[in-house]
């Protein structure tokens, strides 16, 4: 078998198993529409202020709350799918033991976690463009044609990074609950303060200066900028990009330091 | 160290192996010629699963030299790894997958494998073949762990507790499977606490006691060493009367509760004694048992630190 070969199947058979378990479509796809739609209604109307223009830091601004909304939570969705649903079930895999098992198969390392990536953007790309055709369907949010490669640009870095952190971080997870704690707490924490329920603006400066640095607050950055009225082309800030690299790179060199765990943790 | 002799699948010479400041193997040295089928026992924190992980290329040595299948398993690549198989004391495939899914999965990772369905027939699970995982009995999910470890065609297979959970039945059905595969020229690496099991399955075995080659050889060898002795029991509540038949026979017996017992090396001549005394005294010996000495005698002679042996074990290599 070629490694080609062993990474559809591993993707198909790793996909069909992360589907029928639907966290990951529950968590990546379903609720960030569902929060989305719920903050769009909420807090996007007129009457609450909901019409008015927010600022997007370094590119302008969004002519309404729902059009900064869409860009927070395509942001939303690239979290769950990437990090906070995949590294509980990686985490699971390993503490049932399939991974040590598939160790002692002739699988190529990169097989695997090609699949993963691969099973991982799936879920985002059908997250991301749930909320984009949401946006544009029940609140008529549009952008450009043109920030459309930007959009796939940013969903292949923010995917790539959120899945190297889940890496990192199952290599200290030493149970299902331990990840899906850890995952969880990261996330919601991470989805308040980097500009996905909330414009920036109304977080003290001190936690915005932190965020922009932080994983999510980049990415979310990204999105709604391309979602700013002149917007075309990639229109990525090579500062957003060198922060979700980094976070990429500090990642991978926690799991090269680390060492990637394929035994259960009460194994030696 | 890579094995010269093609005959030789296994071959470990003065394996070491510790974990902090705990030395858990301590210079095992014992080789599995190919086609053989070796039992590997011991009791709890013998070294048994040590030994294993590192022949399957899981664990790295910390001294001694060790060959499978004429390659190091420290340096394994993906070409030696398509040669064994593995079955896992525990591990669990995903539930969300048919068992029929599961085995091709692992399937596609080989060049040769085995036909999924023939694989589900070696098994017996080939009505469950659409069934996910997660709905599998206990037994069922050992028996695909099985069918798994045998996809791949590997001319080397690692059993660890393979019966665990499976009802008598089946477990006849997988000892007829290994069986077959040992006839078929796979080499079979087999732990297993079911003396039984170990006694009717393995050409050889090797009893691990505190991280060293306790005892080794064949079950005749093993239980000859012991001293090939045959217990006589039988049913006796009355005290004075045990006292008469050991003084008739010339032997101690032991009691236990209303049975008595003893050790004999001239089964027939001492039964033949014992019967005639009976018919003598007009006692009938109710639930009389003959019985060979067992490899469970032969392992519980053993003790969990390898010091209470009764068979001439040494401390370290032996070959």
């Amino acid at each position: 078998m070629s490694g080609v070969t062993i990474l559809v199947s591993q993707t198909r058979h790793n996909l069909v198993a992360t589907v029928r378990l639907g966290a990951a479509i529950a968590l990546g796809v379903i609720m960030p529409v569902v929060f989305f739609v719920g903050a769009a209604v909420l807090f996007g109307a007129e009457a609450l202020g909901g019409d008015s223009p927010v600022v997007v830091r370094g590119a302008g601004e969004t002519p309404d709350l729902r059009t900064f909304y869409v860009g927070g939570f395509m942001a939303y969705a690239v979290l769950y799918a990437a990090f906070v649903a995949s590294l509980p079930e990686l985490v699971d895999i390993r503490e049932r033991g399939l991974l040590k098992r598939l160790r002692g198969t002739p699988l190529p390392l990169w097989t695997f976690v090609a699949a993963r990536l691969a099973i991982a953007l799936a879920v985002t790309v059908i997250g991301v463009t749930a909320i984009g055709v949401t946006g544009r369907l029940a609140f008529g949010v549009t952008t450009s044609p043109a920030a459309l490669p930007g959009v796939i640009v940013l969903t292949i870095i923010g995917t790539s990074m959120f899945l190297c952190l889940s890496f990192a971080i199952a290599s200290f997870a030493r149970s299902n609950s331990a990840a899906q704690g850890m995952s969880n707490g990261v996330g919601i924490v991470l989805a308040l303060i980097s500009g996905v329920f909330f414009a920036p603006s109304i977080l003290p400066d001190a936690v915005g200066d932190v965020a922009r640095y932080l994983p999510l607050e980049p990415l979310a950055n990204s999105y709604q900028s391309l979602y700013v009225t002149d917007a075309s082309g990639l229109g990525l800030d090579l500062g957003n990009i060198a922060v979700l690299v980094g976070w990429t790179i500090v990642a991978i060199a926690i799991v090269a330091v680390r060492g990637f765990r394929w035994k259960p943790f009460q194994q030696r | 160290m890579v094995n010269p002799d093609p005959s030789v699948a296994i071959s470990v010479e003065g394996l070491r192996k510790s974990f902090g400041d705990r030395e858990v193997v301590r210079g095992v040295s014992f080789s599995v010629a190919r086609g053989e089928c070796v039992g590997l026992l011991g009791h709890n924190g013998a070294g048994k699963t040590t030994t294993i992980e590192i022949l399957e290329g899981y664990l790295a040595r910390d001294g001694g030299q060790v060959s499978v299948l004429g390659t190091d398993p420290v340096q394994a690549d993906a070409a030696w790894r398509r040669r064994i198989g593995i079955v896992l004391q525990d591990m669990e495939v995903f539930p969300t997958l048919t068992v029929a899914e599961s085995l091709r999965m692992f399937a596609d990772l080989y060049p040769a494998p085995r036909a999924v369905g023939d694989a589900l027939e070696l098994v017996d699970l080939g009505r469950l073949a659409s069934t996910r995982v997660g709905r599998l009995s206990g037994g069922e999910k050992r028996r695909l762990d099985v069918a798994l470890g045998l996809i791949g065609n590997p001319e080397l297979l690692f059993l660890d507790e393979p019966t665990t959970g499976l009802d008598p039945s089946a477990r006849r059905d997988l000892w007829e499977l290994v069986g077959n595969l040992t006839g078929s020229g796979v080499t079979i690496v087999l732990t297993t606490h079911y003396m039984d099991e170990a006694q009717t399955l393995a050409d050889r075995l090797v009893i691990l006691a505190d991280g060293v080659v306790a005892a080794e050889g064949t079950f005749d060898e093993l239980v000859e060493r012991l001293g090939d002795t045959t217990t006589i029991s039988f049913r006796e509540p009355d005290a004075v009367r045990v006292a008469a038949i050991g003084q008739h026979l010339g032997v101690a017996l032991r009691v236990d509760g209303d049975r008595a017992e003893f050790s004999s090396a001239k089964p027939q001549t001492d039964l033949q004694r014992l019967l005639r005394w009976a018919e003598e005294h007009g006692v009938g010996l109710e639930h009389l048992v003959v019985q060979r000495s067992s490899l469970e005698d032969l392992f519980l002679s053993i003790g969990p630190d390898g010091q209470d042996a009764t068979v001439g074990a040494t401390t370290g290599a032996r070959r």
